[in-house]
């Protein structure tokens, strides 16, 4: 009897727990939600999930990359370029964040924008050729062509 | 059998436990937000793809013979890169290097020719009064582009050239169409009228100029 009582109030226990977390944590479930929708490529719904949850303050990094994303896969690059700079800044020195965000501003055609990360990023790794070539692009499509010829030749490893 | 109770019971823990730890799981994958953060992704790129943009860089600046150079060393290591030679015939053409061009250009299979490239080559082989060999080429162009009235000009005239005045001055009636106020295209129109010994029309036509 006693075990079963036991059983029975461990049951409860973990019942009670896991109801609790539900309205507790109701941040995370509306983020896995989100997440599964955006899995499930349904960027359209999950995007206003992503959009409450940071104005909310749940300011993860993973839901600031998701919600740029939804806006990026919906086509509102401000919006997008925005997340990822709140992204960027939450995330010091993750180049990868600001290959992201540099790719954004060469879409929506600041590429001045774009060059400056590149430029930033080839200071920190200056033979990275993807980072090098991305810049270059960059260049030629401000009508920097020199700066670009000069950075297509380092590319090759030719002087200029 | 008596401990049975007991180990369904933390069974039911270990259950519950790991239904919470689940939720966690964000937490735990909060610090990164990418499998790799190191921006190396793409480092492989190939330098012929790089020499090919630098060659099109070149050709953007003005730098016509550096672009040449390195459409030649791209050309050397990828001869198959059919787009990369009709860019490279367009920089010869620029360069007024026509003959160049037009080689760089015969090389290619004919399939392979966009638009752009069969008017480039049909006005090198009028350049070089290939006529046989340009018109067909006009007439491939402009059944894709019909409405591009100088290359058809470019042909009108051609054909006059040739003494085909017939099909000369039906390229012209055409251009008149959508020209009609094009005075220019219009005494062209009269000349080929009196060299094909139509001199009346060719006085209307000239008149209508004068108006």
């Amino acid at each position: 009897m006693k075990v079963l009582s036991f059983v029975i109030s461990i049951i409860i226990l973990a019942l009670a727990t896991t109801a609790a977390y539900r309205h507790l944590k109701q941040d995370w479930l509306l983020y896995r939600t989100a997440e599964d929708l955006s899995r499930r490529g349904a960027w359209r719904q999950a995007n206003p999930i992503f959009d409450d949850l940071v104005k909310k303050g749940f300011r993860t990094k993973d839901t600031l990359r998701l919600l740029g994303k939804s806006y990026e896969e919906t086509g509102d690059l401000a919006a997008a370029i925005e997340a990822f700079r709140k992204l960027a800044a939450a995330s010091p020195g993750d180049a990868g964040v600001e290959l992201e965000l540099a790719g954004l501003y060469d879409r929506k055609g600041d590429h001045a924008g774009a060059a400056a990360i590149y430029h930033a990023l080839l200071a920190k790794e200056p033979e990275n050729r993807s980072v090098a070539l991305r810049l270059a692009r960059a260049l030629t499509a401000l009508g920097r062509y020199d700066e670009a010829i000069l950075r297509y030749r380092a590319i090759l490893g030719e002087k200029p | 059998m008596n401990r049975s109770p007991a180990c369904l019971a933390a069974a039911c823990l270990i259950a519950a436990l790991l239904f919470l730890a689940g939720f966690e799981c964000p937490f735990a994958a909060e610090t990164s937000g990418r499998p790799d953060a190191s921006p190396v992704e793409g480092q492989e790129i190939p330098d012929w793809m790089a020499r090919w943009e630098l060659a099109r860089v070149l050709s953007y600046a003005g730098r016509h013979e550096e672009s040449i150079s390195e459409y030649r060393k791209l050309l050397g290591e990828k001869p198959d890169l059919s787009k990369a030679r009709i860019e490279m015939a367009k920089v010869l053409f620029r360069q007024k290097k026509g003959a160049e061009a037009l080689g760089a250009l015969e090389g290619i299979d004919a399939r392979q020719l966009d638009a752009d490239s069969v008017l480039l080559m049909a006005d090198l082989y009028r350049d070089r009064k290939s006529y046989d060999r340009a018109a067909p080429l006009y007439r491939e162009y402009l059944e894709k582009r019909p409405g591009d009235n100088a290359a058809r000009l470019r042909l009108a005239e051609m054909l006059s050239w040739e003494k085909q005045y017939d099909r000369s001055l039906a390229e012209y009636r055409k251009i008149l169409a959508a020209l009609p106020g094009d005075v220019q295209v219009r005494r062209k129109y009269a000349m080929v009228l009196m060299w094909a010994k139509r001199y009346g029309e060719a006085a209307a036509e000239l008149r209508r100029t004068l108006k």
